[in-house]
C-alpha cells in the first residue's frame, strides 16, 4: 500500500526548480557544518516522524558533534537538537547553506 | 419559580502536548495531594490523573502521554489519540514549550481541527526568555483563536490562570488552508460521517494510521485524489507553512550566545570525555544511593530490634513469640529494608528523565547497545540493577518497544545487585583476604557479560516492533520540579511495598516455617532435610554443606539475607532481648537521631568513589565458613549465587511488568546459566 510507498517530500521552491542541487546528505556534513534540509526521503511513517519531529524542507541545519563511537549524529535546527542514525541521516539530503 | 437542577457534570479535561514540554509538572502543581498514578489499560505506560474543585466545578484533569503529531505511531502516542477520539474530553489542554515554538505548532495545528473546546498553556517562558524568545501571547491567541496562558509549570507561576481559563475555552477559530481540492474533500467526507472531526477526515483522506481505521468510501475518494495531487505531501507541505507562518508573525528571537544547554553539551558529549565522565556521573549515583540509604537501613533495623524487644516482654509461648519475631517482624523489616534503596535509586532515575541526562546517555551509548541489538537508552536499566534489580526492572518502561524492555528486564538479573555484595564480601574475606576486590570485580564482570550474552541471544524471541527509528530528541537541560521527582520516587517505591510485600513476607514465614517443622534442633528441621536434597545439584560444584544449600532459600526472598541465614545456620540463633516500653522508646529516639546525624554527615562525602563495604558479618562465621568449604567451591557458591534467581521482589516486578510466562522463563534461564557456569568454575578452578 501506500505506507511503503518511498517518497521525497520537497519545498515548493525546490519542486518548480529543475536544476539539481548538491546531493549531499545530512551523513555528509563536516562536524559544525550548516546547510538547509531539501529532500526527506524513505517510507511513510518514517518522513510522518521526521516531519513532526522538526525535520522540515527548508530548515536550516547545523551538525553540532558525532557521538564518540562515530554514530548518531547530534543536529541542531534552530531551538531543536536531535540526535539520529547515520543510516537515517543519509535519507535526508541538504543543500549547501 | 425556581428549578432544581442537577449540577454541571464534572468538566473533563485532558493535557496533550510534546514529549519534554512540562505537562507532568504542570499536573504536579495542581494537583496538591490528590494526584493519581496508575498504568493505561494493558499497557505499562503511567497514567496521571487528578480530580479537583475549582470555583464550584468539579474537574477531572487527565494527562495524556507525550506526542508528536496525532498520527503518531508509537505507544504512547497512540494511547493519546485513542483517548481524544474515543473519549473526547470538553477541554484540550495544549501545552506548548515556548521556546521551541514552530515545532510545537504542529500539534497545536492538528489539535485546532478536532473542533474541541481548547485552551494553549505555553509553558517554560523562562528557559525561553533565558534563550532571547519572546512570544507575542496576545497575537498568538488571536489568530488561534483560543486562550493562551503563559506558565512556568515547575514553580506554580500562571497555574491559577489556568484553572480559570478552563471554563472559558472555545473551539480554535484557526484553519490550515489546503489545497482547494482536498479542503473540499475533507468538508464533503465530514458531512457524510456526522460525528467526524475535520482532522479525522483530512487524515483518512492522506494517510493511513495505526488504529484508525478508514470508511471504505473514504478510501475510494483517497485513491480518486491521488490520481491529481498526493494528499499525504499536500497536507504536509500545508501545515509546515501554516506552522512557520505562525510562529514568524509571533516569535522574536534575539541571537545570543551558545545556550546553557550547549555549553553543558559541549563537556558532557565531549568525543573523548564523554564516555568516562558518564561512567563518573553513575558512580556517583551509586556513591549517592548508599551513602543515604545506609542510615535508614540501620534505623530500621533498630526499630525490629526494639519492636522484637517489646514482643519478648509480652512472655508469649514460644512458638507464637517465635512467629512474631522471626516471622512477621523479620518478613516485615526485610520489605522495609528495601524502601531506601528503592526511594533513591527512583530519585535517581526520575531526576535523569527530567533533566535531560536520560536522552544524552542514549546518544553516547546508542552504539555500544547495538552490539546486543539494543537501544542506546537501555543501558540506564541495566546500570540500575547493580543497584537494586527491582527498580532496574520498572525503568525498563523508559524504552518504547515491548521488545526491548522485555529482553532488558531478562539480562537485569544478571547484575550484580548491592545485595549479593554483602555475601561476596563475607567470603572474600574468608578464602580470598589478599585478592578480595579481584574477585569481587570478577563477578561482577561475569554478571554483566552473561547479561548482554542474554540479551543478545534473545533478539529472535520476541518478534521487533516495526517502525523502529533511531530519531530522538535532545532537550534542553533543566532542573525538574523537585516536587514531581519525590512524588514520582515515593509513588514507585510504595508501589513496589505493595506488590511484592505480600509475596516477601510470605516466602520469610514458609522459610521460618520450615525451620520450626519439627521442633527440636536445627539440624533435624524440615529446613535442614529441604537443605540437604538442595546439596544434591550443587555437589558438582562442590559445595557438599547442607548450610550452604540451605541458605540460597532464604537468599531467594532477598540477598541480603544469606549472611544473616549463614549466621544463624552455623552459629544459632540470636536470643531475643526483651526490652521495656520506654527503653524501646529511647532507643527509637537514639536511631532516629544516629540515622539523621549520619544523613547530614554523608552530604560533604558525596563525592568520592563508592568502596568495598566491610564485612560485617558476625564473629565466628568466618571461622565456620572457612572450614565448610574449599576456596574453589566458595568462589562456585559464589558464581552460583550471583547468577541463580532473580529475588522474589525481582521476579514479581519481572511478572506484573511481562506476565508469568516470561517471568518464569527469566527463573529457568538464570538456573540453568547459575548451574552450568558455577559447575564450570569449581571443574576449571586453576588455583589451589
Amino acid at each position: 500500500m501506500l505506507e511503503n510507498r518511498k517518497t521525497c517530500l520537497v519545498t515548493p521552491e525546490q519542486s518548480d526548480n529543475p536544476v539539481v542541487h548538491t546531493q549531499m546528505t545530512l551523513a555528509d556534513l563536516h562536524i559544525g557544518g550548516h546547510g538547509t534540509i531539501a529532500e526527506l526521503n524513505g517510507p511513510r511513517p518514517f518522513i510522518r516522524r521526521l516531519m513532526a519531529l522538526g525535520v522540515k524542507p527548508g530548515s536550516p541545519v547545523r551538525l553540532v558533534r558525532v557521538a564518540p563511537l562515530g554514530d548518531p549524529l547530534h543536529i541542531q535546527l534552530g531551538p531543536l537538537n536531535l540526535s539520529i542514525r547515520r543510516q537515517e541521516a543519509h535519507q535526508v539530503t541538504v543543500s549547501s547553506a | 419559580m425556581t428549578t432544581l437542577c442537577a449540577p454541571p457534570a464534572a468538566l473533563r479535561v485532558a493535557t496533550v502536548g510534546n514529549p519534554n514540554v512540562g505537562k507532568s509538572s504542570l499536573i504536579n502543581a495542581l494537583s496538591g495531594a490528590n494526584l493519581q498514578v496508575g498504568n493505561w489499560p494493558g499497557t505499562t505506560v503511567e497514567r496521571l490523573s487528578v480530580h479537583f474543585r475549582w470555583n464550584e466545578r468539579e474537574i477531572d484533569w487527565i494527562d495524556l502521554p507525550g506526542t508528536y503529531s496525532l498520527a503518531g505511531a508509537t505507544s504512547e502516542e497512540k494511547i493519546t489519540r485513542d483517548e481524544l477520539l474515543h473519549h473526547p474530553p470538553d477541554v484540550i489542554v495544549n501545552v506548548v514549550d515556548a521556546a521551541n515554538l514552530e515545532r510545537n505548532l504542529g500539534l497545536t495545528l492538528e489539535l485546532c481541527e478536532l473542533g474541541r473546546p481548547m485552551l494553549v498553556v505555553l509553558n517554560l517562558v523562562d528557559e525561553a526568555r533565558a534563550n532571547g524568545v519572546t512570544i507575542d501571547v496576545p497575537s498568538l491567541a488571536r489568530e488561534l483563536g483560543v486562550e493562551v496562558v503563559e506558565t512556568v509549570a515547575s514553580t506554580g507561576i500562571g497555574c491559577e490562570e489556568v484553572k480559570s481559563a478552563l471554563v472559558r475555552a472555545r473551539p480554535p477559530g484557526w484553519h490550515v488552508s489546503y489545497p482547494e481540492f482536498l479542503q473540499d474533500a475533507a468538508r464533503s467526507v465530514q458531512s457524510e460521517h456526522g460525528d467526524a472531526s475535520f482532522w479525522q477526515a483530512i487524515t483518512w483522506l492522506s494517510e493511513d494510521v495505526a488504529g484508525l481505521n478508514v470508511p471504505a468510501g473514504v478510501l475510494q475518494r483517497r485513491q480518486q485524489l491521488e490520481q491529481i495531487q498526493d494528499p499525504f505531501l499536500s497536507v504536509a507541505e500545508a501545515r509546515l507553512s501554516a506552522a512557520r507562518g505562525l510562529a514568524g508573525e509571533t516569535e522574536q528571537r534575539l541571537n545570543q550566545g551558545p545556550s546553557l544547554t550547549e555549553r553543558i553539551d559541549r563537556v558532557l558529549l565531549h568525543r573523548l570525555l564523554g564516555l568516562p565522565l558518564f561512567l563518573l556521573g553513575m558512580l556517583l549515583v551509586f556513591r549517592f544511593t548508599y551513602l543515604f540509604s545506609d542510615p535508614w537501613i540501620g534505623f530500621l533495623d533498630v526499630v525490629k530490634t526494639v519492636l522484637s524487644g517489646w514482643v519478648a516482654c509480652l512472655h508469649l509461648p514460644g512458638l507464637l513469640q517465635s512467629f512474631l519475631v522471626h516471622g512477621a517482624l523479620d518478613g516485615a523489616g526485610t520489605v522495609a529494608a528495601f524502601s531506601p534503596v528503592l526511594f533513591l535509586l527512583y530519585f535517581a532515575l526520575a531526576f535523569l528523565e527530567g533533566s535531560g541526562l536520560l536522552a544524552r546517555t542514549t546518544f553516547l551509548f546508542d552504539q555500544v547497545m547495538k552490539w546486543v541489538g539494543l537501544p542506546g537508552r537501555s543501558l540506564i536499566p541495566l546500570l540500575l540493577g547493580f543497584g537494586c534489580n527491582v527498580p532496574a526492572v520498572y525503568s525498563t518502561r523508559i524504552l518504547p518497544h515491548f521488545s526491548d524492555r522485555l529482553r532488558v528486564a531478562l539480562a537485569i538479573p544478571f547484575m550484580a545487585c548491592s545485595a549479593r555484595l554483602t555475601v561476596f564480601v563475607l567470603f572474600a574475606a574468608v578464602f580470598f583476604p589478599r585478592h578480595g576486590a579481584v574477585v569481587v570485580l570478577s563477578l561482577y564482570a561475569l554478571g554483566l557479560a552473561l547479561g548482554l550474552l542474554t540479551a543478545f541471544l534473545t533478539r529472535r524471541l520476541v518478534p521487533a516492533e516495526t517502525d523502529q527509528t533511531g530519531i530522538m530528541e535532545l532537550p534542553s537541560y533543566r532542573l525538574p520540579s523537585w516536587r514531581a521527582v519525590i512524588r514520582q520516587a515515593w509513588l514507585r517505591t510504595r508501589s513496589f511495598l505493595k506488590d511484592a510485600g505480600g509475596p516477601i513476607l510470605g516466602a520469610v514465614l514458609l522459610v521460618w516455617f520450615l525451620h520450626q517443622v519439627p521442633p527440636g534442633p536445627m539440624d533435624r528441621s524440615l529446613y535442614a532435610r529441604v537443605s540437604q536434597a538442595l546439596t544434591v545439584p550443587l555437589e558438582p560444584l562442590g559445595v557438599h554443606d547442607w548450610r550452604l544449600a540451605g541458605a540460597l532459600m532464604p537468599g531467594f526472598i532477598a540477598k541480603e539475607v544469606v549472611v544473616g541465614t549463614l549466621a544463624v545456620s552455623y552459629l544459632g540463633d540470636d536470643p531475643v532481648q526483651p526490652c521495656g516500653f520506654l527503653e524501646g522508646l529511647g532507643q527509637l529516639a537514639g536511631g532516629l537521631g544516629t540515622a539523621l546525624k549520619e544523613t547530614l554527615l554523608a552530604v560533604p562525602q558525596l563525592v568520592g568513589l563508592p568502596t568495598l563495604p566491610d564485612d560485617s558479618s558476625p564473629q565466628g562465621l568466618q571461622a565456620a565458613l572457612g572450614r565448610a568449604v574449599t576456596p574453589a567451591a566458595a568462589y562456585a557458591y559464589l558464581v552460583f549465587l550471583l547468577l541463580y534467581t532473580p529475588c522474589v521482589a525481582t521476579l514479581a516486578a519481572t511478572r506484573s511488568e511481562f506476565g508469568n510466562r516470561w517471568a518464569f522463563f527469566s527463573l529457568l534461564w538464570q538456573l540453568s546459566v547459575a548451574w552450568l557456569c558455577g559447575w564450570a568454575a569449581y571443574r576449571f578452578w586453576p588455583w589451589p
